[in-house]
Formats: structure tokens, C-alpha cells, sequence
């Protein structure tokens, strides 16, 4: 046995704190803000104006009290639809129901592509009309579309008035949800 | 999305559980760090089951007796003091289970969680021995087999110890094994050895004897030289007419004796016997766990069995180390402390690994009766073995010879201490198959308790 | 010109916190490794070029996907740290020990780091993901069932191909595959609700596996298979009911190859069989103890000697080593990631996300536990790698694309990358 000599115990002591700086650093920093990113759909019963609030990507649809928008007609099967936000646009799928999913009045095969203001109908329900942004009713809402990173700090934004052509006056904050028809869901991948 | 969602739960309880069990694991793993780290597997302190990487052993005066370099150990020059150290020190193959080197590794190798086996700081082991004396008095065992061992009966702290046979480890007899010469060669006798006590009995048959016949000192016993029981007779070495106690101690009347033994009865002698603590077995503060003694099976109605008994040449059995601790309770005034010989282990940057302290041995005799023990042992030095024996000591004891079936000659004992406080030593002292107990064992307690004399004076 | 907006928006910012933190852990983590290989080159002496090369280059990877990923593209990469450092001590472990194993080592982390930049790429269409499902399937049959094939024995288990002189583990990667498959958008879930199909492949890569006699992959496999099916259904009963087949199944498997037990007979009585079939876990008992705290220092230790030590024994290696605290820092990392998976899935893009990043978690601890616990002799050894740390090529991709599925689930990894200017030319 050849005679080891051991690294300084205060090397060794400092290589422990870099390692452990960095790891629970980063395995923390997950903690810090959830990803929350705030989607916006709405579903609007042409009817009664009732809006159903879309805010997640994946929604299902159907009669059963687990889903996350409940439909209690009878023509609705227990797992009806599901409606999901995909990279192209959003989407319904109907998953295997009895009465069938219409859009604009046509059943579909499986999925189909939505774009904002088409009708939907679950079986024999009443029409709901698919809006691809958040719809408020009286106020103005200031929450932004996306808000993907908590950090984003917006001071280099500007926020000068636009030009009077565009229709648009004041701040830029306001006027966001009047805008949203205009994003390109490319983006949204 | 609500239900999957609700099913992440799942994950969670897996990591809480994950997270317990590695909980767990640590508190194991560490609790159990140094168990795992002293195994002898452990190359980084061992090499072939040798410790290596450890620190220095000194003895009482510092003189170094093993120490590493290198990865190699070393031990002392002197080859007598290497035999004599060896079964206080321990071999390399782990045979000598009470060897420093392994009940006190942890000690030795300042092994602790946090920095692992990396310590720079190897700490001295300091003996209370001194490697000098034991070693003379190895020699002097010479060819017998045998041990002695001398402590201070005030502190506990053992100064001098001895055990034959031994060998020196840098040179391995070929013939360890197969010759009788080294026979037990691996034991020590002093922890773990057994002996018929022969007259050195008579400490205790006296201790059960003013214990329980109130006027044993104006008893007159009438020895010529045997005695007849019904079932058997009790020989003596010589015929010593009539005497009283304390000159049947002094001249080891097995006679009056045998008829002292069976006055007090076979079971308030076996209470005597228990009551030195000759019967315990001890965990000695060295970590080592001696061997009891045995009073016998003996059929307590017979009278010559008893008889034989009480003059320590029947079935019971006495190990030293016990036996020292009935002397140092004798001289102390009924209590002793368990001797030790495992002083202290420090780290070069002064911190403190063990420390011994005297720990009570559980022995306790009235003071009275030790106090008489203690002059009846003094008047067998005084009035019959002769003081001129012990120098400069002022001595008591008792000797025996004890016969051993299978041996041409008996077994040589001696137990005693010495009178005066001033300096507090008890000792222990068997030879086997040489003889007369005065003469050897007597001898080389004389020898030894001088040298201690003039080493500290 | 964008490219310096997004520059200045990163640093010039005070307000820019979680950046300059993620850039202090940069630079921590680069010291960590530079001591390091420090450490490593100044005990060697004939690889101590190519070692060099390889700790600067490896050193050099992570600040550009620093630079490119964190700073320009604005992401959080902490997970990718984490694995980064992680597997930063498998490189630093192989070439300490096998200096001819590092250029694999270093190459697989790479190629690993590829592989999961590639399925956070391919993943971003979730249309296209569910797509895939069933040629992963195909691809993760055909994996395992070409190993029984081509295999040889290695060490007891014949789950190793050797391919122009590299030997790979085609069971990691089918690993991927199997999570693929068992995770599903949630239209999947719903058009098909009954379990039968997937629990059809379930059992035929668990029994493909048991007939490699690699036990503690076919465990990891099935373990992951319980969390899949689980997140899919929600439905306990199936659940017990297959837990309860795999026991019966198990038991008889164990009537039929008796062998098996034998590594039973030293759990728990290692230390009586210390120098048998005890001896990798005493050694690794003992040597993580004499490690303490901090460690022993890298090339120190004597674990390195015993078989087995960079794979299954790495935990106790890293404890000797590195100090048992670094170990169990290790450990609580995995465990934290696990539960941050958790908590992020809640918010990800699909249930495909959700369940395939659960699940590879899921896999990760189950992986874990078995070698740590394995090797410690709190249950019986298996012979499964530690995740990031072993040594081991295959193991390594396998869990750069487990990662994958873990960042994915992450809203931000696919959170709109729009610069400013974009955006700004939006909303005119």
C-alpha cells in the first residue's frame, strides 16, 4: 500500500459548496414561479351568452363531472370532445362520442380545425361559438395574452401613442385584446 | 386536463417517499460510519489485516512501543519488549483479540464522519504500562508460562503486565502452531486465563472466615499433617502443630484450613468467593471481557470436599485479573477500581480521543474485614516469608503452589500488595509448572515490586 | 440588431434577477469543474492531453448552450444545469478510473445532449408528437427483441450489443420509446379509455426483458409502466389487478430460474459474506464511510478497484471520493427535480407532456433507488445504473432524453419566443 495523500479537507470542503450552489440553485429556481402560461379561449353559448373560460391548452368536454367543461344534456356523451390547442390552431376532437360534434353545422370525421367565431354543437346541444381569445363582456381586461416568463420586465416597450391612423389612442395597454385577432398562431409554438 | 392533472399527485408521493428513504439511508450510513470505516477490509487504514495507517502507541514514559510509516508499522527495537508488549498491543492477524491495535482502533486512526479517514492529525495512544518493567518481567517468566501483573490499587492504572508464552512479531516462530512451547500462545492469561489458586485460596477462605465465626482469632487449630473426613483426607505440607489464625495463614496450614472451610459451611464460602468478585466476569475499561472464575460444582455436604475447597486445591478456578482486583479491594479498603492499562489518546492538534477513568468494579467488602485481610496478609510477609524478601517494600501477601494434574511440577502463585499507601501496588503473579509458590511466583513479584520501587523513587 | 436588444435586455437590466443568478451558477459550476480537472489531470500522466481536451471542450458545450439557449433564446435552463454538473462528475469518474473510457463517456454526453435537444425540437408539435406514438412503439419492441437476438452475456445479463467495437444497451433506449408510447394527448385519452393495448406492450417489453435476465431494467420498466397507466386512467383497480399478475408472474419466474434467489442469500448478511457474495456491498459500506464528509479526494479512494465500481457502485464511489454529503446532495437534487416535474406538469401543453414527463421522473427514482438502495444492502442489488452519474453510454443518452420529456412539460421550454420587435410588430 503506497502511502495516499489526501486532498485538503478544505479543497474538498469548497468543491461540496460550488456543487451544491449549483444544484439546489436550479433544483429551487423551479419553485420560484410556476410556468404559468395564461391561454385564452372562450366558448359562448349562442343562446343564453354563458362564456365558458378556456385556460388550458387541452380541455375536455362532456356529461361527466370530471371533465373540465360539463355539459349536462342528454345527447352528450360522458367523454365527449376534447378541445386542444395545437401548433397550427386550435382543434376539436371528438373522442368517440354518440350524438357526434358539428362544427358550422357539419359533423366532423375526428378533429377538425377551429378558427374564431366558428359554431360548435355537441350532439343535439345548442350552438357554442369559438372564439380564439379571451372574451370579456363590459370592462377591458389588461392581462396580456402570453406571459410565459414571470421576469419579463416590459420597461423597454414602448408606449408611445400610435399613430392616429390605426384607430388606436392612448396606451398600448389597453388595446391588447382588441389586437389579439391579429396574432399569428405560429407564434404559439 | 383537470383529471391528469390530479393525478400528478402520484409523482409527488413517489419523491416524498424516495426523499424518506434516502433520510433513512444517510441516518444509517452515517450512525454506522465508523463501524464500516474501522473494518479491517478497509485499505485505506489496513494492509492485510494490519492496522497501517494509525497513530503511535506509547507507554506511560513515552517511549514509543508501534507506530506507521509509510503505510508500514513498526514496533519497538528491543525484541523482549516486543513479546512483552505483544498481547497489550496486538498481532496482525487479528488472533489477539484484546490488542490495542484492535479494541482501540477507532482511537488510533482519529477516524470521525467528518473528515473521513483523511485526519491528518494521527493521535498517540498513551499506556499506563511501563514497557521496561513488563518487559523484565517477561523475561524474568522465561521458560515458564505465565503471567504477572502489578496496578496501582488506588487509580486502577496497571504499570507492569506480562504474559507467557509470547512471541516477537517481527520474527514469527515456523513452529507456532505445533510446539507445545506455545501452547495458548495467542491468549492472554492475565484477561482470560484460569488457575487452581492452591493456598493463595486462603485469602478468601479468611474473608469468609471473619466474616462468619466471630471469634476466628482465639481459635486454636492442631495440624499433624493430614486430616480425616469421612470421604477423604486433607494432606498438609508439613505438620504444623497447634496455631492460631493468623499463623495457619502465615504457614499456609491446609489442616486448619480445611477445618476453618467447613466451620463456615461450603455456601457461606461460596458467598465469600462471590463476594471478592473472583466470580464476575468483567468488561474491563480496555474493552476486553475477562474470563469468570468458578467456585466449583462441589458437593457442599462433604466435608473433604470442602476442606479442599477452602485451601484452593479442588474445582475452583481463579483468573488474575479478577483475582488482582480482590487485592486491590483488600488494600484499598473494600473497594478497587477495574484495572486498566489504556491511559489516554490524543491528537497532535491536542484534542482528546479517550480518556480513561476509574471505573468501579463492583466490589465491596466491609472495610473492617479488609482492613484485617490486610494486616493478616502483612503478618504472612512479616512473621513467616520475611521482609528481606521485598526490600525496600513493605509487603503482604499470600503465596501458593498449586498442583496441576499432567504437570511434573506445580503451578507458583503469589497475590499481594503492599502496606503502605505511599506506593499503592497490588499484583498477581502465576507461574506455571515451576514449584514452590514463594519461590518463584514470590521471587518475581519480589523483583518486579522493587524495580517499580526504585523507578519511582 | 435584435440580437443586441436582446443582449441588452439581458444583462442591462438590474431587474433582471433570475439571469444573473442563472450566470452566478455558470460560474460556479465552471470552477467546480475546473478544479476538478485539476484534480483528475495532476494524477495522470499518458491521457493527460486528451483528458485536457476533453474537460475544456466539455466546459466550452455548456457555456454556449448557456449563451445561445439562456441568454439569447431567453430560456431557463436550470434542468439542463443540473444535468450538466450531473454529468460532469460521470466524465470526471470515467476518466479518472478508465481514462480510455472517457472519449465514450464525453461522447455519449454529447450525443445525449443532442438527443434531447432534438425531441424538445420534435416535440414541439404536439400533432406530430402523437403521431410518432406508434412507430415508437414498433421501435421500442424491436429494440428489445434485437437484443435477445445479437446479444452476449455480460455479467449475467445478455442485454448488451457490440457495435464496431462500442457496446451499447439497447433496453436504455428503448426506455424513451416506452415512455413515448405511454403517454398520450388528451383526445388519445379519452378516444380510447380502455388500458388493454397498452397494457399489452407493457408486458411484452417486461417479459422481453425478464428473458434478457436484466431484472432491474424489467423493474424500472414496469415501475414506469404503473405511473403511465396510472396518469392515464386514474383507474386503481386495473392497476392492482396488474400488480397482482406481475407478483404471480414474478413467483413464477422464480419457481423456474432458481439462480435467482442466490442473490438473495447475502442480502442482508453481506458482512457474513464479506469476502463472496457480500463483497461489493461491504466494500462500498466501508470506503463510502472512510470518505466522510467532504471526501477523500478524487483518485483516492479504493472503491475503484473493486468490479463495478463507476456503474453500480458509483454511489458509494462518489461518496469516498467526493464526501457521503455530496452523495446524499446527489440524491436530494433527483428528488427535487422529481418534485419540481410536479409541480410544473400541472401547467404543460399536453396531457402527453404531463404524463411523459411524470413518468420519466418516475423512472429516474425508480432507477435510483434500485442502485442506491441496491448497493447500500437495503434491498438486494440489481445491477441497474445510478441516472447521470454511472458510467455507461447507453444509460447516459437514455437519460438526456428522459430529460426531455421533463423540460417539455415545462410551459416556458415551448413559451412563446417572441423577441420584442416581434411583438411589437403585432400589435402594430
Amino acid at each position: 500500500m503506497e502511502t495516499i495523500v489526501y486532498n485538503s479537507f478544505y479543497l474538498q470542503a469548497i468543491l461540496f459548496a460550488l456543487l451544491a450552489v449549483v444544484l439546489l440553485i436550479c433544483a429551487l429556481s423551479v419553485f420560484i414561479k410556476p410556468a404559468k402560461r395564461i391561454i385564452r379561449a372562450s366558448l359562448v353559448d349562442a343562446k343564453s351568452g354563458h362564456i365558458f373560460d378556456i385556460s388550458h391548452a387541452e380541455t375536455s368536454i362532456g356529461r361527466s363531472r370530471s371533465c373540465d367543461i360539463v355539459l349536462e344534456d342528454i345527447s352528450v356523451s360522458r367523454f365527449h370532445a376534447v378541445l386542444s390547442m395545437r401548433s397550427k390552431s386550435w382543434m376539436i376532437f371528438d373522442t368517440n362520442s354518440t350524438g357526434g360534434v358539428f362544427v358550422n353545422g357539419k359533423r366532423i370525421d375526428k378533429k377538425q380545425d377551429l378558427k374564431d367565431g366558428d359554431r360548435i354543437k355537441f350532439g343535439n346541444t345548442l350552438e357554442y361559438i369559438f372564439y380564439s381569445t379571451a372574451v370579456t363582456t363590459r370592462k377591458k381586461k389588461k392581462t396580456p395574452v402570453y406571459n410565459y416568463r414571470e421576469d419579463f420586465d416590459d420597461s423597454d416597450i414602448d408606449y408611445n401613442p400610435r399613430p392616429s391612423n390605426s384607430g388606436y389612442n392612448s396606451s398600448y395597454k389597453n388595446n391588447i385584446n382588441d389586437t389579439d385577432e391579429n396574432l399569428d398562431f405560429k407564434d404559439f409554438s | 386536463m383537470r383529471t391528469v392533472n390530479k393525478r400528478i399527485v402520484f409523482l409527488v408521493v413517489i419523491a416524498i417517499i424516495f426523499f424518506v428513504f434516502v433520510d433513512i439511508l444517510m441516518f444509517s450510513m452515517f450512525s454506522h460510519s465508523e463501524e464500516y470505516a474501522m473494518n479491517s477490509k478497509n485499505s485505506h487504514l489496513f494492509s492485510n489485516g494490519v492496522l497501517v495507517n494509525a497513530g503511535t502507541i506509547k507507554d506511560t514514559n513515552g517511549v514509543a512501543l508501534a507506530s506507521s510509516k509509510n503505510g508500514k508499522r513498526y514496533y519497538s527495537s528491543d525484541s523482549v519488549v516486543r513479546e512483552a508488549m505483544l498481547h497489550a498491543l496486538g498481532d496482525d492477524k487479528g488472533y489477539i483479540s484484546g490488542g490495542v491495535e484492535n479494541t482501540f482502533r477507532k482511537e488510533l486512526c482519529g477516524y470521525n464522519i467528518v473528515t473521513g479517514v483523511t485526519s491528518t492529525s494521527n493521535p498517540t495512544l498513551y499506556l499506563t504500562l511501563d514497557s521496561q518493567i513488563s518487559a523484565d518481567a517477561y523475561e524474568k517468566l522465561g521458560e515458564h508460562k505465565g503471567c504477572i501483573i502489578v496496578a496501582n490499587y488506588k487509580t486502577g492504572k496497571i504499570i507492569a503486565m506480562a504474559t507467557s508464552p509470547s512471541y516477537d512479531i517481527y520474527n514469527v516462530p515456523d513452529d507456532i502452531e505445533d510446539n507445545e512451547k506455545y501452547e495458548g500462545v495467542y491468549i492472554d492469561r492475565i484477561f482470560k486465563g484460569l488457575y487452581t489458586p492452591g493456598s493463595t485460596f486462603k485469602t478468601v477462605t479468611s474473608l469468609a472466615a471473619i466474616e462468619n465465626i466471630s471469634d476466628i482469632y482465639d481459635q486454636t487449630f492442631t495440624c499433624n499433617g493430614s486430616y480425616k473426613y469421612d470421604d477423604g483426607e486433607i494432606i498438609c505440607m508439613d505438620t504444623h502443630g497447634t496455631l492460631t489464625f493468623q499463623q495457619a495463614l502465615n504457614r499456609s496450614c491446609n489442616v486448619a484450613f480445611a477445618q476453618i472451610a467447613n466451620e463456615v459451611g461450603a455456601s457461606k464460602l461460596e458467598s465469600a468467593f462471590n463476594e471478592s468478585g473472583l466470580a464476575n466476569s468483567y468488561e474491563t475499561p480496555d474493552r476486553i471481557t475477562t474470563q469468570a472464575s468458578s467456585f466449583g460444582d462441589i458437593d457442599k455436604s462433604s466435608k473433604s470436599q470442602v476442606g479442599w475447597t477452602g485451601i484452593g486445591q479442588y474445582k475452583t478456578l481463579v483468573n488474575p485479573y479478577a483475582y488482582l482486583i480482590y487485592m486491590c479491594a483488600i488494600a484499598n479498603g473494600g473497594t478497587a477500581y477495574k484495572p486498566y492499562y489504556v491511559d489516554y489518546s490524543k491528537t497532535s492538534g491536542g484534542r482528546y480521543l479517550y480518556q480513561a477513568q476509574g471505573v468501579d468494579s463492583g466490589v465491596k467488602i466491609n472495610s473492617d474485614y479488609a482492613k484485617q485481610l490486610k494486616e493478616l496478609m502483612r503478618s504472612d510477609v512479616r512473621d513467616y516469608y520475611g521482609d528481606y524478601m521485598f526490600g525496600n517494600v513493605t509487603m503482604c501477601g499470600k503465596s501458593g503452589t498449586a498442583q496441576v494434574e499432567g504437570q511434573d511440577n506445580s503451578n507458583s502463585l503469589f497475590v499481594g500488595f503492599s502496606y503502605d499507601d505511599s506506593f499503592p501496588y497490588a499484583s498477581v503473579a502465576v507461574v506455571e509448572n515451576a514449584g514452590a509458590g514463594l519461590k518463584y511466583a514470590g521471587q518475581l513479584t519480589a523483583d518486579i515490586m522493587n524495580e517499580i520501587y526504585n523507578k519511582s523513587n | 440588431m435584435e440580437t443586441t436588444k436582446n443582449t441588452r435586455m439581458y444583462f442591462g437590466r438590474p431587474g433582471n434577477f433570475y439571469g444573473f443568478i442563472t450566470f452566478v451558477v455558470m460560474i460556479a459550476l465552471t470552477a467546480y469543474q475546473i478544479i476538478m480537472s485539476y484534480l483528475v489531470l495532476k494524477q495522470e500522466k499518458d491521457d493527460f492531453a486528451k483528458l485536457l481536451i476533453f474537460f475544456v471542450s466539455y466546459m466550452f458545450i455548456e457555456w454556449i448552450y448557456f449563451i445561445v439557449v439562456g441568454v439569447i433564446k431567453n430560456r431557463q435552463i436550470s434542468l439542463e444545469i443540473i444535468a450538466f454538473a450531473l454529468s460532469s462528475i460521470s466524465l470526471f469518474i470515467t476518466a479518472s478510473i478508465n481514462p480510455s473510457s472517457a472519449l465514450t463517456q464525453f461522447a455519449s454526453i454529447v450525443l445525449g445532449l443532442f438527443v434531447f435537444i432534438f425531441m424538445i425540437e420534435f416535440m414541439k408539435d404536439t400533432t406530430r408528437t402523437s403521431f410518432m406514438r406508434m412507430p415508437m412503439a414498433l421501435a421500442a419492441l424491436g429494440l428489445l427483441a434485437i437484443t435477445i437476438l445479437l446479444a452476449s452475456y455480460k455479467n449475467g445479463a445478455k442485454n448488451w450489443i457490440y457495435i464496431g467495437g462500442v457496446s451499447i444497451q439497447p433496453s436504455e433506449f428503448a426506455k424513451i420509446a416506452f415512455v413515448y408510447v405511454g403517454a398520450a394527448t388528451l383526445d388519445k385519452l379519452q378516444s380510447t379509455r380502455s388500458l388493454t393495448m397498452y397494457v399489452l406492450f407493457a408486458v411484452a417489453c417486461v417479459g422481453l426483458l425478464g428473458l434478457m435476465s436484466d431484472f432491474g431494467a424489467a423493474l424500472i420498466y414496469f415501475a414506469t409502466f404503473i405511473i403511465m397507466a396510472f396518469m392515464r386512467s386514474g383507474d386503481f383497480r386495473t392497476i392492482i389487478m396488474v400488480c397482482a399478475a406481475a407478483l404471480i408472474g414474478g413467483i413464477i419466474i422464480l419457481t423456474m430460474r432458481p439462480y435467482i434467489l442466490t442473490r438473495f442469500k447475502t442480502y442482508r448478511h453481506i458482512w457474513e459474506y464479506i469476502d463472496e457474495g457480500g463483497f461489493q456491498q461491504t466494500r462500498s459500506l466501508i470506503y463510502a464511510a472512510s470518505g466522510g464528509f467532504f471526501g477523500v479526494g478524487i483518485g483516492n479512494g479504493y472503491l475503484r478497484d473493486v468490479f463495478a465500481a463507476s456503474e453500480d457502485l458509483v454511489f458509494c464511489l462518489v461518496c469516498e471520493e467526493l464526501g457521503m454529503l455530496t452523495g446524499f446532495l446527489i440524491l436530494i437534487t433527483i428528488a427535487l427535480m422529481a418534485l419540481g416535474t410536479a409541480y410544473n406538469a400541472r401547467y404543460s401543453r399536453s396531457s402527453f407532456f404531463t404524463i411523459a414527463s411524470c413518468a420519466a421522473a418516475g423512472m429516474i427514482i425508480v432507477q435510483t433507488s434500485l442502485n442506491v438502495f441496491g448497493v447500500t444492502d437495503f434491498i438486494p442489488m440489481t445491477g441497474v445504473t445510478l441516472p447521470f452519474i454511472s458510467q455507461g453510454g447507453s444509460s447516459m443518452i437514455s437519460c438526456w432524453g428522459l430529460l426531455a420529456f421533463i423540460k417539455a412539460a415545462d410551459a416556458r421550454t415551448y413559451g412563446l419566443s417572441l423577441s420584442h420587435t416581434k411583438e411589437r410588430r403585432q400589435l402594430r
